[in-house]
């Protein structure tokens, strides 16, 4: 057996073993639990409406928003210059932050907000959303309009300039060049996008149980949560809104994936050339401008923490309960980045392998992705009752947390690393061989200096993303095991709103100042290569 | 020290047919693969690189047999089709890289890779990144990178297609020079009658009978036509 095949079967078991017990036992031990009477009670029924209700208005609003704001900084990036390029980078780098910012944080944001005393109320505006659907329909709007975007802007940025030129020779209109070139190259970047919002809102879970205020807004996520950790522990009711919920988050994916199969174009993905200021947009000097406004508006709720922490700073326990919270946020990041990073690696080698069938590799590999679509409570619920003889919530555990975690980003880094797999570098790998490297020093000079970066990358995003998760440690929780998000929410369920926000702040620094670096950090890598 | 590189007995099926050969070329020798496209020509150069592995016969240089050799092991260089340069390092750093695997202090690699950029008259960009060069200077570096591990056996697979024909005569001399400087049996694949007519002394042919099911490369007895 060769060095090459040997790895590539230790990643296999890897890979099998963390499908079968991360995903595999949960998703089954829930389905095992589940009984018609109660997965059809009215009470669980309603909840289904209220969380479709919620994530479908949240979703169409931030798609709405998200294909025009897409174009927008595509085109902001694609006037001429390398003052352009820079922009669109930093654009970029501006839609990618609102999304990884901490539900808590988001949440108390939004209570600051639109809150009884809040922002609005004290500007004249009467609006009071506070424990409303409509303030869990903004918050995740804000979220999710700029993610949407990010991704149409993406794939808009790929479409060679070339063809621009031609259809304007050929006397195409703005209206016709959106028509001809840029939809049928972005839209399914964006109806995943859109479906990833999608099953983001059915998922949330944070944002829902503080803006939401409990009983007024529940839905299947929440209801998880109440089901096992307040009252009487009832676990069918929870498996079984555990079972809709999984079958909400993953239909959208299923059909998303399904037509866009059946797409002829769908494999049409030129290499990124950045086209020149042509496009619905035209070319215009100030779009950049524009471009920057418009994405920094969806960062601007998340900055009204800064004044609030400011002036509470004294009253927030630091030594006494939030920096132990830090160290306990800080070691689960960085294990599950760990071995989010080591699985995903592990996978992308496991499917590399050129006996597969191409065909199977692709539905494999989209398998692989579907794991993103089960929510924290969801697969905890499940580890639990596959797992409950080792693992009992009510005892904490940080391992539960990990493997959790684990499934939950797994996705991200697969999507990071999967098209750098696909990229053909054999004959590379050969020259190096032909001037004399091993296969494993072969592999370290080339292929490495090409994966590090993307590594580093994933490492960090998963970290700062697990570092803001709350719903996972919310299941695994106990006295000594408590992260500086479910601190937040602790804090404002206990209506300690100004301690909140300056943890919340924060939180807030800690992961999007980790997601700005990884921004940084690829472009200056991008800039010098 | 040069050897000559036999190609004994070699039967390598391929889907629905089978490449035979059966040649040697001689220290100082230029062969060139002839032949339709999709013939084989590459997989043969391929075999004899230890890329592939031959089926069926050996392959020797001199009185050394290397089929089971490991490509890393054999010290032949290649030119590959598309250069294959290493996009992550410098001009320098793609010259020397087969000294470097080869343990060779980074001093003195550095001087043997500058003076082989010096050859290729491309010492000006020896700091530059590769995809900053031309299609003609990123030949020439494929070549000092294939040469400057002084290898026992040159291949070259279409060096010189999507050149222009200025380039092509500039990197022919080039080749010439070189190959003159260090006279290792070298196998070429090419399409034109140019390289051909300049470049090769010994032309080897492949020949399909069964209806292409059978494609045999061999050396007719005493062919060269001048060294």
């Amino acid at each position: 057996m060769s060095l090459t095949s040997g790895f590539r079967w230790v990643a296999t078991i890897w890979t099998l073993f963390f499908g079968a017990v991360c995903v595999g036992a949960p998703v089954s031990a829930l389905f095992s639990r589940l009984h018609g009477g109660t997965l059809f009670d009215p009470d669980i029924l309603s909840l289904v409406r209220v969380t479709v209700t919620q994530a479908g208005a949240s979703a169409m609003i931030a798609a709405v928003i998200g294909l025009p704001l897409g174009l927008l900084i595509a085109a902001g990036g694609a006037a001429a210059g390398a003052r352009s390029a820079r922009a669109f980078f930093f654009n970029e780098m501006l839609l990618a932050i609102p999304f990884s910012v901490p539900t808590a944080v988001a949440a108390s944001s939004w209570v600051l907000i639109l809150g009884r005393n809040g922002w609005l109320a004290r500007l004249g505006i009467p609006l009071d959303w506070s424990y409303s659907l409509k303030a869990v329909i903004t918050a995740h709007v804000f979220f999710n309009a700029p993610w949407i975007a990010l991704w149409v802007a993406q794939a808009r940025d790929r479409i060679p300039e070339g063809r621009f030129e031609a259809a304007l020779t050929l006397g195409a209109s703005a209206f016709s060049r959106f028509r001809f070139l840029e939809w049928p190259a972005v839209k399914w970047s964006f109806f995943a996008a859109a479906t990833q919002a999608f099953s983001f809102c059915v998922m949330s879970f944070a944002l829902v149980l503080i803006l939401g205020g409990g009983p007024p807004v529940q839905t299947l996520e929440t209801a998880v949560y109440s089901r096992l950790r307040f009252g009487t522990l009832d676990v069918g009711g929870a498996a079984a809104c555990a079972a809709w919920e999984l079958l909400v988050t993953l239909l959208p994916w299923a059909a998303v994936l399904f037509f866009q199969a059946r797409d002829p174009g769908r494999g049409a993905r030129p290499a990124r050339e950045r086209a020149r200021g042509v496009g619905s947009f035209g070319a215009r000097s100030w779009l950049p401008g524009v471009a920057f406004f418009a994405a920094a508006v969806f960062l601007l709720p998340y900055l009204a923490i800064f004044p609030a922490s400011w002036r509470s700073i004294d009253i927030v326990p630091w030594s006494k309960e939030v920096l132990p919270a830090v160290a306990v946020s800080v070691k689960i990041a960085v294990t599950s980045a760990f071995f989010v990073v080591l699985t995903a690696l592990a996978a992308v080698m496991s499917l590399s392998s050129p006996r597969l069938h191409p065909a199977v590799t692709t539905a494999l590999a989209s398998l692989a992705s579907l794991s993103g679509g089960i929510s924290a409570l969801v697969l905890g619920l499940g580890f639990w009752l596959a797992f409950g003889r080792w693992v009992d919530p009510f005892e904490g555990s940080f391992a539960a947390i990990v493997a959790i975690q684990l499934a939950l980003f797994f996705n991200v880094a697969f999507r990071i690393f999967w098209p750098l797999a696909q990229e053909p570098r054999r004959n590379l790998l050969e020259a190096a061989a032909t001037l004399g490297a091993d296969p494993a020093r072969a592999f370290f000079e080339i292929e490495w200096p090409r994966w590090r970066s993307s590594v580093a990358g994933a490492f960090a995003l998963v970290a700062a993303a697990s570092i803001g998760e709350v719903a996972a440690v919310s299941l695994f929780y106990s006295e000594k095991l408590v992260p500086l998000p479910l601190l937040i929410v602790r804090w404002s369920a206990q209506y300690r709103f100004e301690a909140a926000q300056s943890a919340s702040a924060l939180l807030f620094v800690l992961s999007s100042g980790t997601v700005a670096s990884v921004f940084i950090s690829f472009h200056w890598r991008g800039a010098r290569d | 020290m040069t050897e000559t590189l036999f190609v004994r007995g070699l039967r390598k099926p391929i889907a629905d047919w089978v490449l035979t050969a059966d040649f040697e070329v001689g220290p100082g020798e230029r062969a060139a693969i002839l032949g339709r496209s999709g013939i084989g020509k590459t997989t043969l150069l391929r075999i004899i690189a230890g890329l592939e592995p031959p089926g069926a016969g050996s392959i020797w240089l001199g009185k050394e047999d290397i089929t089971n050799l490991p490509a890393e092991r054999r010290r032949i260089g290649f030119v590959f089709q598309d250069q294959a340069l290493f996009p992550t390092m410098n001009v320098l750093e793609n010259v020397v890289f087969g000294l470097r695997m080869a343990g060779v202090p980074r001093a003195e690699r550095e001087k043997t890779g500058l003076e082989w950029l010096e050859r290729v008259r491309l010492s000006k960009h020896a700091r530059a990144r590769v995809a900053t060069l031309s299609g003609g200077e990123a030949q020439r570096v494929a070549f000092a990178r294939a040469w400057v591990m002084r290898p026992r056996v040159l291949l070259l697979d279409e060096p010189f297609s999507s050149l222009d024909e200025e380039i092509r005569g500039e990197l022919r001399q080039i080749l010439r020079e070189a190959h003159a400087a260090w006279p290792v049996p070298m196998l070429m694949v090419s399409h034109d009658a140019k390289d051909i007519d300049e470049l090769v002394t010994v032309p080897l042919r492949f020949q399909e009978e069964q209806g292409g099911s059978m494609r045999s490369v061999f050396r007719f007895l005493g062919e060269s036509r001048r060294s």
